[in-house]
């Protein structure tokens, strides 16, 4: 070989593809050539000894977990969790709607304020739209009355509701319930 | 137990023995997903679907090729999808990748052979390599990290040979070209 070989060819050669251009004879006489091959050499020997990263701990129980029961991954069991995530968060709901009954903060002689107030608030956190912000607060005015005038309450009201549907949601949509709940 | 056999177990219904591959190929499976999203949450989330799906389709899995590299195909494939949506999201900023307008460094190569610290030179090569665009990143990261042939990584990626060929010659030109700007700069830090 009298030209020099195409840098192509040289990594070719590095690679150990099949030589039969006399590639490495003219490698061993060529100081310039040799000198690629030794710039090529020192980056692939550093490039082969980038780090393995250390995965999570966990990931072998969580990945067997969904193996062992396929029915964890299914929509149908991550609604059911879903739920499981709710209703505890309903019955805070009630409990507090009943302590600020009970305590008098909450003035259960009737009227829309607090309603509204809901409303205004969900809208400005923008986190559901308004159709779905008034069937919530229909929902909640039909079972628990007492908090029809009180703002604050329903300040307080509307932000647990909102969260826990946004974590439902987050739960369900994301599908974390397979890889994170476990 | 090698693996055909743990397959084998695995196939003939003892799904715990599954436990074995998931310990053998996790880091590596990890490691590429991270480098490949960037983002060890979502690279979790990504290498535990990919060891479940696997695990769903193993009856397709042929043993032409390793597992590890069965797996590496579909977390590749997760990941480009989560890599997908994010473009999708961010559009405007992602154009205009700047590996291919580099200025052209064509020089003596010199500093790659100074006495440059393994370690360092190391460190810098995976910058490099991250900083590259996917299509050159990924088969460099396989041809590195899991020392694949030129068939498995066209294999992994779902693209001809051909094409794996051209993808390496050009990441590790710039990698020597970025690697030479690089190592000249800290040179000429007093």
């Amino acid at each position: 070989m009298n030209q020099h070989p195409t840098t192509e060819q040289i990594l070719g050669f590095l690679d150990q593809r099949p030589d039969d251009t006399g590639l490495a004879r003219h490698i061993e006489s060529c100081a310039e050539c040799a000198a690629l091959v030794g710039e090529f050499r020192r980056i692939d020997a550093a490039g082969r000894r980038l780090p393995v990263l250390t995965s999570p701990s966990g990931i072998t129980g969580r990945v067997m977990a969904r193996v062992l029961s396929p029915e964890a991954d299914s929509l149908s069991y991550r609604l059911l969790k879903g739920l499981g995530y709710l209703i505890p968060m309903s019955i805070v709901l009630l409990v507090l709607g009943m302590v600020f009954s009970k305590t008098g903060v909450i003035d259960p002689g009737g009227g829309n304020g607090a309603g509204d107030r809901i409303q205004e608030v969900m809208t400005a956190v923008g986190v559901l739209s308004g159709s779905v912000s008034e069937a919530i607060i229909g929902l909640l005015r039909s079972y628990a009355p007492f908090m029809a005038n009180n703002e604050a309450a329903g300040i307080i009201l509307a932000i647990i509701v909102t969260l826990s549907g946004c974590l439902f949601l987050d739960r369900v949509l994301a599908g974390r319930f397979g890889t994170k709940m476990r | 137990m090698n693996e055909s056999e743990i397959i084998a177990r695995v196939r003939a219904g003892d799904a715990r023995a599954y436990t074995l591959l998931v310990d053998r190929c996790r880091d590596r499976a990890f490691t590429l997903a991270v480098r490949l999203l960037g983002n060890r949450e979502e690279a979790e989330e990504v290498v535990q679907d990919a060891f479940v799906n696997a695990y769903r389709s193993l009856d397709r899995f042929r043993e032409e090729a390793r597992f590890s590299t069965w797996l590496h195909r579909i977390v590749y494939n997760l990941c480009m999808t989560r890599v997908a949506r994010r473009r999708a999201r961010a559009r405007p900023l992602d154009e205009g990748r700047p590996e291919e307008q580099r200025p052209d460094t064509q020089d003596t190569g010199v500093d790659l052979h100074a006495e440059t610290e393994t370690a360092e030179l190391v460190r810098i090569v995976e910058e490099e390599i991250l900083g590259l665009s996917e299509k050159l990143k990924t088969p460099l990261l396989l041809f590195y990290m899991e020392e694949m042939k030129y068939e498995e990584i066209a294999e992994t990626i779902g693209i001809p040979v051909g094409t794996v060929k051209t993808y390496l010659f050009r990441g590790r030109m710039l990698l020597r070209e970025r690697l030479n700007i690089r190592l000249k700069e800290e040179v000429a830090i007093p």
